[in-house]
């Protein structure tokens, strides 16, 4: 383990060009717009404004008289729309011309230092395979089950999480067309759970491109760098994918420019699965008590059962064969109870075959020691989570049955 | 009791209580070292060695460091809502608190705010006004590295699981400066905006304040019968609408005469937004949406 920097310049895009996303919101585009001109950059650095089209005219408007004064600006008006998947894929395929990119959908506002960390990021990782991208957002809740979600801190100033960053993220050339080629593949593949991916990556929509990078991450075994302190923030104003306005999704900006502190994926500390529970490898480095055992994480209790297949769990559910124990930190995430050895029996190591279904009571008592809110809210929404995301596979599954049928 | 782990590298001391607090920085003056105090049932990180001594090389020289505590308060203590500072490239932040469960000082320090205590006999949490009288600060890092063991007034935490090269801004660097109400003190506001250096003004976003804001201008939540600018609430944590990111009124920059008692209502706001608050009723709505379009015309279409 190594405090810092830990490798030297390697192979890098230089010089990303920054990518605007917009659709029908010409409000939240001029934001964000604004907020990237307040950035600092160096010469010449490309903005590409691409529009989807929408039949308004008023995002044309605003990307046609936005002045960018770090570089050459050019507009891309899609004619015709292509729905939120195409046109971020039609994004992403930038990265051919400009070597990497940086997107930002029009209800995300960047922070001033943004391109620096990209360059950074793109410099130390860039040549890392298992990297599929670089995000800019720092996530401060489980984007699956509305949970707080905090990184170990490992003394870097990054943490590895194999969810695809959508709220601000980067790409290399060679990280996209990496992505390009599976999806080539895969396209027309189902998104089940059976794929060992949350439930409700089933229920999201048709037209979301981010339920297909996270199967790429998972099924390929790469991950997403994320920073600690986040480059952008999601607005969460209403729109395609939200229907309304919240905050909960606010993570906070990081305002000055800092000497960055990147960790390889080998050396981190602080890498977590598609579910946000930590890897076993991460818990078996910080915890000698789990050095020789082979287990699944779910410290959360709620993994679906096609994501288990280990002999052994770690888990907050209930078991009566627990072969060791840790007790539950208050004001700490759950995996930091494991990393301190806290005495006690909260979560519990035993055969898989042992555990029980998680109770709401102890999903409560997890929710009181780990959460900032209310606990009861948190409680409540995962109670009714799991209703709202059946009722959506069924649509889904009703809407793509009426398609094929034709 | 006191973690077994404690720094090596600077000279630790137990303090018996917060009456024993005066006493214990009598020793410190005494000496030629800086030393860690503990109090009763701290629990210390081993990160806990290299960040004293981080700090106090940080300080060394920098009049308006107070001293090194080891603790981040997770809440805010008069309200219960969560405290996150604004994120400045710095792992470190100031604020005017006690020194609870820990921190370290140097001789230099220790004299000094045992001479004020001289000066300004009696009162409560006389070093939370030695702080605010002198216009000192504290330095605490954003990483939690002690706590109590949960029977006091911290919680537990969790700790770093690894090294760290500290980065530690001088206090006229940082943006994540707060007085003693945890609200963002005035020169870090005025760097983040620096709209506000024209005016002598107190930060008073989450209206508590009362009499204590007594400058001629206010920056509040509460309501402002002229304002002479309005932000709104949407970015966190909430010093960071400073910025102007969004228009709205939730806080006005006025005379502090034009303002109103605090509103309940924008406090309840301001809690909801910090700590993400998924209303029930709102979830509710978006949950039966499908639900209706499910079982009505569009799935009988």
């Amino acid at each position: 383990m190594m405090a810092g920097n830990d490798a030297t310049q390697r192979n890098a895009c230089a010089r990303p060009a920054v990518v605007a996303v917009g659709y029908n919101r010409p409000e939240a585009l001029l934001r964000l717009l604004e907020s990237l001109r307040a950035g600092a950059y160096p010469p010449d650095v490309q903005l590409v404004i691409s529009l989807d089209w929408s039949g308004d005219p008023a995002p044309a408007a605003v990307a046609e008289a936005f002045e960018w004064p770090h570089g050459p600006k050019r507009v891309i008006r899609h004619p015709q729309q292509l729905g939120l998947r195409e046109h971020i894929l039609a994004c992403g395929d930038l990265t051919q011309e400009f070597g990497g990119i940086i997107l930002f959908e029009d209800d995300i506002v960047a922070a001033p230092h943004h391109y620096a960390y990209v360059q950074a990021a793109f410099d130390f990782y860039g040549d890392e395979p298992a990297i599929g991208g670089v995000a800019l957002y720092s996530y401060r809740l489980n984007e699956f089950n509305n949970l707080d979600f905090e990184a170990l801190d490992d003394g870097s100033d990054v943490y590895f999480l194999q969810v695809a960053a959508s709220w601000g993220q980067a790409w290399t050339a060679n990280q996209w067309s990496a992505f390009r080629a599976w999806y080539g593949r895969h396209s027309g593949d189902p998104i089940r759970v059976e794929d060992r991916l949350p439930r409700q990556l089933e229920a999201w929509r048709a037209n979301s491109w981010k339920r297909f990078y996270i199967k790429y991450l998972t099924a390929t075994g790469r991950t997403f760098v994320f920073p600690r302190p986040s480059l952008s923030t999601n607005m969460a104003i209403a729109g395609t994918n939200t229907k309304r306005l919240v905050s909960i999704y606010q993570s906070p900006l990081d305002l000055l420019p800092r000497r960055w502190r990147f960790r390889s994926l080998a050396n981190s500390l602080a890498q977590y699965d598609v579910f946000y529970e930590p890897l076993p490898s991460t818990l078996r480095a910080l915890q000698p008590r789990l050095a020789d055992a082979d287990f699944d994480v779910d410290l959360f209790g709620t993994k679906p059962r096609q994501a288990l297949s280990r002999p052994d769990l770690l888990s907050s559910r209930p078991t009566g064969a627990a072969r060791q124990g840790f007790g539950l930190l208050t004001g700490a995430p759950p995996a930091a109870s494991i990393a301190q050895a806290q005495p006690g029996d909260f979560f519990s190591l035993a055969r898989r075959d042992t555990f029980g279904v998680m109770t709401r009571r102890r999903l409560y008592t997890l929710a009181r020691a780990s959460q900032v809110g209310s606990a009861f809210n948190k409680v409540m929404f995962q109670t009714l989570k799991p209703l709202q995301t059946e009722l959506l596979i069924r649509k889904a599954r009703a809407r793509d049955k009426a398609l094929a049928s034709g | 009791m006191a973690d077994s782990r404690i720094p090596s590298s600077v000279r630790t001391a137990h303090v018996a209580g917060d009456s024993a607090f005066a006493d214990a920085l009598r020793d410190v003056a005494d000496s030629d070292a800086a030393t860690l105090l503990l109090w009763p049932d701290a629990v210390v990180s081993p990160d806990c060695d290299s960040y004293v001594a981080a700090g106090l090389a940080a300080s060394e020289g920098e009049i308006l460091t107070a001293g090194v505590a080891i603790a981040l308060p997770r809440f805010r203590p008069m309200d219960g809502a969560p405290f996150v500072p604004l994120e400045d490239g710095s792992d470190g932040v100031y604020l005017r608190v006690d020194p609870f469960p820990g921190a370290a000082f140097t001789p230099q320090q220790a004299r000094h705010y045992l001479a004020w205590l001289e000066a300004h006999p009696g009162g409560a949490s006389p070093f939370v006004r030695y702080l605010t009288d002198t216009g000192r600060y504290l330095m605490a890092p954003r990483t939690a590295l002690a706590h109590d063991g949960g029977c006091g007034r911290t919680l537990q935490r969790g700790f770093p699981v690894g090294p760290r090269d500290w980065k530690l801004a001088p206090p006229g660097e940082s943006l994540a400066l707060y007085d003693a109400d945890f609200e963002l003190a005035t020169e870090a506001a005025a760097r983040l905006c620096p709209e506000l250096a024209g005016f002598d003004l107190d930060i008073d976003l989450w209206g508590v304040k009362g009499d204590r804001a007594a400058r001629p201008f206010l920056l509040s939540s509460r309501p402002c019968a002229r304002p002479i600018r309005t932000l709104g609430l949407s970015l966190t944590p909430v010093e960071a609408n400073l910025m102007g990111a969004t228009s709205g009124v939730m806080f006005s920059l006025g005379r502090r005469e034009d303002f109103a008692a605090p509103d309940k209502a924008r406090h309840l706001a301001l809690a909801r937004h910090v700590t993400r608050f998924s209303s029930l009723a709102d979830y509710a709505g978006q949950f039966l949406a499908p639900a209706r379009r499910l079982f009505s015309g569009e799935a009988r279409q």
